[in-house]
């Protein structure tokens, strides 16, 4: 009772414990006896004390190894359920000792008391420890001390492992006290795991809860987040739309610089057809053009024709009495020509081109009219070798003859003739004819060469200036021949007999020496002979003609002795090879005839056969040489070449010869 | 050819090679206006009257062109006139050499050396395609013994005193003492000084002949 007193908060504590604990030992010790035989119990527990108490020891060891650990002192236990002293009977001495017991929680500990004062604390670590709510209350009767001893048997799910101990009270009401609080104890665990349950409960609530908060708080950040950069996102958008709309229009422009470009194309290209068409219409302007000129000029040539036919010719012939005529037929013929003959040929020829150019158009030819219907202008000829003995007829003729004087002056004031001298007339149809060509030569160049018409004109170009060349030819012809006639009149033979044919050509002229005391002589070179004459009183006597088909030349003064005879074969064909290389070398064409000819036109080039020295030697026999000196190596020169190229040409025409009189043999 | 009765007329001839511009330089002279393409109202033979020197004078132009090739036609022209008026291109080296050769012919033909002869050089507008130049022209005028002058037929320059130079020229040669009206002695020693020039000329002229070929 003064137990009680000293701690009376803390034994009200332990009572209401242990009274719970007791009622449910009570209960279960009741329980195990209507259900388990007594004696077997007892008998078994009685021969098993010895093996429990070793298995006991080491249980006990381990356990307070691990709590020994933990709890070192009675100041450890903080919040004990009850707690006092019993009496317990010891393990291997078997004596009742007083123990201080603790019940805390669902665990029963039992102290070791202080020796000496009487002052009831306990000391050092436990002793031993039960885990109430695995031990078994057993009542024993037995014993001698009193009927209240009890004995506590901890149970392990086996019959074999376990530990027990022996308690005694002094009074039933204490045991009552300290064995009451199991049920209790039981209760409080319950209630603890509960509790714990619901904790975690509650901790998971609230972790959700976290979560949720977290979670909330995060969307809000988002949220937050969002609605700070709301401005920069529309801006991002405001700028998508700008861009997007920006392409819009770049495309739109791009679209229409395009078309503007594509105009401009088409601008110039609509140009350069136009260009191309404009020079088109002009070439076909001036070939329209041209063409016109053609007409005009030719007949304003017709028209000044048929003028001096109407003004001159007709009157002439037509005085009635032979006293009143001016001119004689002759004389008439001999000024004239055949001019009413050429009146007729141009005036058909106009009237073709009238025709031509009365229908024209862009496919209109005109050049075929020039190759068909121009045959008939090959009878110029007479007319323009007639123009020299023409002219100087009518000189003569003004000079001597007062009625025809008087007859021009009149036919002169005639507004028609334009105030044109008759020799201005006179020359017209030798200036027509070369002015075809310029004509048609113009045509061409503006026709184009798809046109019909090109191929037309060019051989109408080809027709007229064969028609020139003949007539120019033909009036070489006459001006060769009378100028051989003319020598030939000057000419004073006395022994030599002189003989010159129509095919007698001269080719050079001029002063010679035959010696270098001698005076100076003159000589003459012609197509067949080489004549020498002597001027004595303004007389010209021929003094030497030499053949020159027997005739050789020799330049000493040269470094290469060149000579060409035609007495053996074999020296004149070894020099005429030579002579052919030098004149091929110089000339430079492969035709000798043309070389010659070309040679003969153009008199001024030199053979290079020795610059040094102003004579060389005829060869006319083998006997007979004569040297001939001339004023200059130059003249010298070109009278070597003359004579070189006279004689060769000689030389072809002799092979020719023979070569035709073959072919007539064989034939 | 000179008419019986009137010695004013002068008949002049122009000659030069292919497509240095004679026809232009005569139509030109007589029309008055350059012929940039065919005109129509062409004619071969031209007659105008000019005052040279207070005179007047009747002035026959004869044209060749087209006559390139035909030496005997051509001959035939050369007999008729009195003056001569060679032309060639400042554009064409080729027209310039062949003035020797015209003068050679006119000479030929004539069988004089003493013939009044005028030298002109056409299209000096075109001066950047040039390829003769005025020193050159001018020497060999000087060297043949002809009088030297550079038209243009486009621009109408010269082209009245290239005619008036002629006439002077031609009546020059024709009458010599009429333009001289000195003793006889002093008359008669410029003949002499100028056939002795005229012989150089001559023999420059081979030589420069000889060193053309």
């Amino acid at each position: 009772m003064i137990f009680l007193f000293k701690t009376s908060n803390k034994y009200f504590y332990l009572l209401g414990v242990g009274g719970s604990c007791f009622l449910g030992f009570v209960f279960l010790y009741f329980l195990k006896k209507s259900y388990n035989n007594k004696n077997n119990k007892f008998i078994e527990s009685d021969n098993n004390n010895k093996n429990n108490f070793e298995k006991e020891e080491k249980e006990m060891s381990q356990q307070l190894i691990e709590i020994r650990k933990k709890i070192n002192d009675y100041s450890k236990l903080k919040y004990p359920t009850k707690q006092g002293i019993l009496f317990k009977k010891s393990r291997y001495l078997k004596e009742w000792r007083n123990r201080f017991f603790v019940i805390e929680e669902d665990i029963l500990y039992y102290f070791d008391i202080e020796k000496g004062n009487n002052s009831n604390k306990p000391i050092g670590t436990p002793l031993g420890i039960f885990n109430l709510l695995n031990c078994s209350f057993t009542l024993i009767t037995n014993e001698k001390r009193s009927p209240l001893v009890f004995k506590i048997q901890e149970e392990n799910g086996t019959n074999k492992d376990y530990k027990n101990c022996l308690i005694s009270c002094e009074s039933a009401e204490e045991f009552n006290q300290w064995f009451q609080l199991l049920p209790q104890i039981k209760q409080t665990m319950d209630r603890k795991k509960d509790l714990v349950i619901k904790l975690q409960a509650l901790s998971r609530k609230k972790l959700q809860q976290k979560k949720y908060q977290q979670l909330k708080e995060s969307a809000l950040t988002i949220q937050r987040f969002y609605h700070l950069y709301e401005g920069e996102r529309k801006l991002a958008r405001f700028i998508f739309n700008v861009i997007k709309v920006q392409s819009y229009a770049r495309c739109f422009i791009d679209r229409m610089r395009y078309k503007k470009i594509k105009e401009e194309i088409m601008v110039i290209q609509s140009h350069f057809q136009v260009i191309k068409a404009k020079n088109r219409l002009e070439k076909e302007f001036m070939r329209r053009r041209i063409a016109q000129e053609l007409l005009s000029t030719e007949k304003s040539y017709v028209y000044n024709l048929k003028l001096i036919i109407d003004i001159f010719i007709r009157p002439l012939i037509n005085f009635n009495s032979i006293e009143q005529r001016v001119l004689s037929v002759s004389e008439i013929s001999g000024v004239f020509g055949n001019w009413e003959r050429l009146y007729k040929i141009n005036s058909d020829l106009l009237v073709l081109i009238q025709c031509k150019l009365d229908n024209w158009s862009i496919d209109q030819t005109i050049g075929d009219l020039f190759i068909e219907n121009t045959d008939s202008l090959f009878e110029y000829t007479p007319y323009v070798t007639n123009y020299d003995h023409s002219r100087k007829l009518l000189a003569k003729l003004t000079s001597g003859n007062t009625n025809f004087r008087n007859f021009l002056d009149a036919a002169q004031r005639d507004k028609r003739s334009k105030y044109l001298d008759i020799s201005s007339f006179l020359i017209q149809p030798i200036q027509r004819l070369p002015r075809y060509e310029l004509l048609l030569r113009d045509l061409l160049k503006s026709t184009s060469t798809l046109h019909k018409d090109h191929k037309y004109l060019s051989k109408g170009i080809v027709k007229i200036k064969e028609i020139t060349m003949y007539v120019n030819d033909q009036q070489k012809e006459r001006e060769n021949l009378s100028q051989v006639i003319q020598i030939q009149k000057e000419l004073i033979m006395d022994n030599i007999k002189l003989s010159f044919s129509s095919a007698t050509r001269l080719i050079r002229e001029g002063e010679i020496k035959v010696s270098k005391k001698k005076t100076w002589n003159y000589m003459y070179l012609f197509n067949s002979q080489l004549v020498i004459i002597q001027k004595k009183d303004d007389k010209k006597l021929v003094k030497e003609v030499i053949q020159l088909e027997q005739l050789g030349i020799r330049d000493d003064n040269s470094s290469s002795s060149n000579t060409i005879t035609n007495d053996s074969g074999t020296d004149l064909l070894n020099n005429s090879s030579n002579n052919l290389l030098l004149l091929s070398s110089t000339i430079s064409s492969p035709d000798l005839s043309s070389s010659g000819t070309n040679a003969i036109n153009t008199s001024s080039q030199a053979l290079p056969i020795g610059t040094i020295g102003n004579k060389f030697k005829l060869i006319i026999s083998s006997k007979t040489e004569i040297s001939l000196y001339f004023d200059t190596p130059e003249e010298k020169n070109n009278w070597f070449a003359d004579i070189a190229i006279t004689l060769n040409r000689l030389e072809t025409q002799k092979k020719n010869f023979e070569k035709s009189i073959n072919l007539q043999t064989i034939n | 050819m000179t008419s019986y009765k009137n010695n004013n007329v002068i008949s002049l001839c122009i000659m030069g090679d292919g497509g240095v511009g004679k026809t232009a330089v005569t139509i030109q002279f007589i029309s008055n206006h350059f012929v940039y393409y065919y005109d129509p109202t062409i004619e071969d033979s031209y007659r105008k009257q000019c005052l040279v020197d207070d005179q007047v004078y009747m002035l026959d132009i004869l044209d060749t062109a087209g006559q390139d090739e035909l030496t005997a036609m051509r001959d035939q022209w050369i007999r008729s006139c009195e003056g001569f008026i060679l032309v060639y291109s400042v554009t064409s080296r080729s027209s310039f050499d062949q003035i020797q050769f015209f003068r050679e012919q006119i000479i030929r033909v004539l069988d004089s050396d003493d013939v009044p002869i005028m030298m002109i050089g056409n299209k000096i507008d075109l001066d950047d395609e040039r390829q003769v130049t005025f020193q050159e022209g001018k020497d060999l005028a000087r060297c043949l013994g002809m009088s030297f002058m550079e038209v243009s037929a486009k621009n109408r320059t010269n082209v009245e005193e290239v005619f008036n130079e002629t006439v002077r020229i031609v009546k020059r040669k024709e009458d010599p003492q009429s333009h001289k009206p000195s003793k006889d002695s002093d008359s008669k020693k410029p003949l002499v000084n100028t056939s002795k020039i005229i012989k150089k000329i001559n023999t420059r002229v081979k030589q420069t002949k000889t060193s053309i070929c």
